[in-house]
């Protein structure tokens, strides 16, 4: 009799999750695809709509797919070369989530710039065995900027493994700056990756554009001259 | 010697009188035993052990209840009856820390400048720049931990990259956008 009461309870919890994992999905994909209303023609809205069922149904993120497209509309393409962005990004999803295993929308998002920059999905592979636990999100981020950079894929890999492992993600952006200084600067990248990684104090002397921290605030805009 | 004689008689007979009294049978009033018996059976029916029918209505009650639950759950879950259409800043991300991050651009000559990327779903008036001298723009923007992409918008339609951040390897509409990364919590 206790038994019944318990499988009872215990079946209508499982619903109840079941119900809310549904729910948070579902919810997560008509927010995204929401932001389309007003902006995307009918046709568009329906073909975006039909790609992010299919990448939602496999458990992948539908707001990068949203994202590329609310991109091309601002930007005034085409409907048809949206799309060809929006298929890319979501072929893109599948081959990063296939690489990282179980990732944060984020990291997936991050693991397509990476990809896109030119990493392999092995590489994508590596950089989760070796920093295992972590958040992804910026040791890819600085990846992909790295190689975008001109620095080769496996040896930007090897820098961002060894400085994420000493730094935490604050520590890391600084270094991923400090490359792009050097390198903007006449470094020729693989020297500025290595050199950088080699004496982390010469990133103190420079200043990031973007602190990711508190600012102060703006002054108050000049005063239009008479 | 007689009196030992006289004693052991009289104890006998209070032995046999004794006996006699232990073997008498006890009265029981069987009516009463029944009514008691029965009493305790139906208390036990109501409180211990409810009748079959009684069980399957609780197990109905409960699951009516879980099933009931499970829709209002997804019910709220999916938006019904919510309108979260139409947020100043389309909540792509929620973030327990959000850092607020500095973007400028120097442009000489524009009226007007905004930044449109993934963080205002790439909306050209929503987040406008304001202009702090002569050709320097600069907007506050909170954003949660994780990488974003962006652009400014020059007097409307003059779409440019921040010529201070790194680029981003896509490429699809012809014009290479800008990425700005929120470190999280990740740690050493």
């Amino acid at each position: 009799m206790m038994s019944r009461f318990v499988d009872t309870i215990v079946a209508s919890l499982a619903v109840a999750a079941l119900a809310v994992c549904i729910g948070d999905v579902a919810g997560a994909q008509g927010v995204a695809l929401r932001q389309l209303d007003g902006r995307a023609s009918a046709s568009l809205k329906a073909q975006v709509t039909s790609v992010a069922d299919s990448v939602a149904h496999t458990g992948l993120p539908v707001a990068p797919l949203v994202d590329k497209a609310l991109e091309g509309i601002s930007k005034g393409a085409d409907d048809n070369r949206i799309m060809i962005a929006v298929r890319g990004v979501a072929n893109d999803l599948g081959i990063a989530r296939g690489a990282l295993g179980p990732s944060s929308d984020n990291e997936l998002a991050a693991a397509v710039a990476a990809l896109r920059a030119g990493s392999t999905p092995a590489e994508l592979t590596r950089l989760r065995k070796e920093l295992p636990g972590r958040q992804l999100v910026v040791p890819l981020s600085v990846l992909a900027s790295l190689i975008v950079d001109g620095a080769p894929a496996q040896s930007a890999i090897v820098a961002v493994v060894a400085n994420a492992r000493q730094r935490d993600d604050s520590g890391l952006l600084a270094y991923g700056r400090s490359v792009s200084h050097d390198i903007a600067g006449g470094v020729a990248p693989l020297t500025a990756i290595t050199g950088t990684q080699a004496t982390p104090n010469a990133m103190s002397t420079f200043k990031p554009a973007f602190t990711g921290g508190k600012t102060a605030p703006l002054p108050a805009p000049p005063k239009p001259k008479p | 010697m007689a009196e030992d004689m006289d004693d052991t008689e009289a104890l006998d007979a209070a032995e046999q009188q004794f006996v006699a009294q232990l073997r008498t049978p006890i009265a029981v009033d069987t009516d009463a035993f029944d009514a008691r018996v029965m009493a305790a059976v139906q208390r036990e029916r109501v409180f211990g052990r409810p009748d079959r029918r009684a069980r399957h209505r609780v197990v109905a009650a409960i699951t009516v209840a879980g099933v009931a639950l499970a829709a209002v759950i997804a019910f709220v879950m999916i938006g019904g009856g919510v309108d979260r259409s139409a947020p100043a800043h389309p909540a792509k991300v929620v973030h327990s820390a959000v850092s607020t991050v500095r973007f400028t651009l120097v442009a000489s000559g524009a009226s007007q400048v905004a930044v449109a990327g993934s963080f205002n779903g790439w909306n050209a008036k929503a987040t406008p720049l304001r202009r702090i001298d002569e050709n320097t723009w600069a907007a506050d923007i909170p954003l949660g931990a994780g990488r974003y992409v962006y652009q400014f918008v020059i007097d409307g339609h003059r779409w440019v990259p921040d010529p201070q951040a790194p680029r981003d390897p896509g490429d699809d509409f012809g014009a290479t956008n800008s990425v700005v990364t929120v470190a999280g919590s990740g740690s050493a």
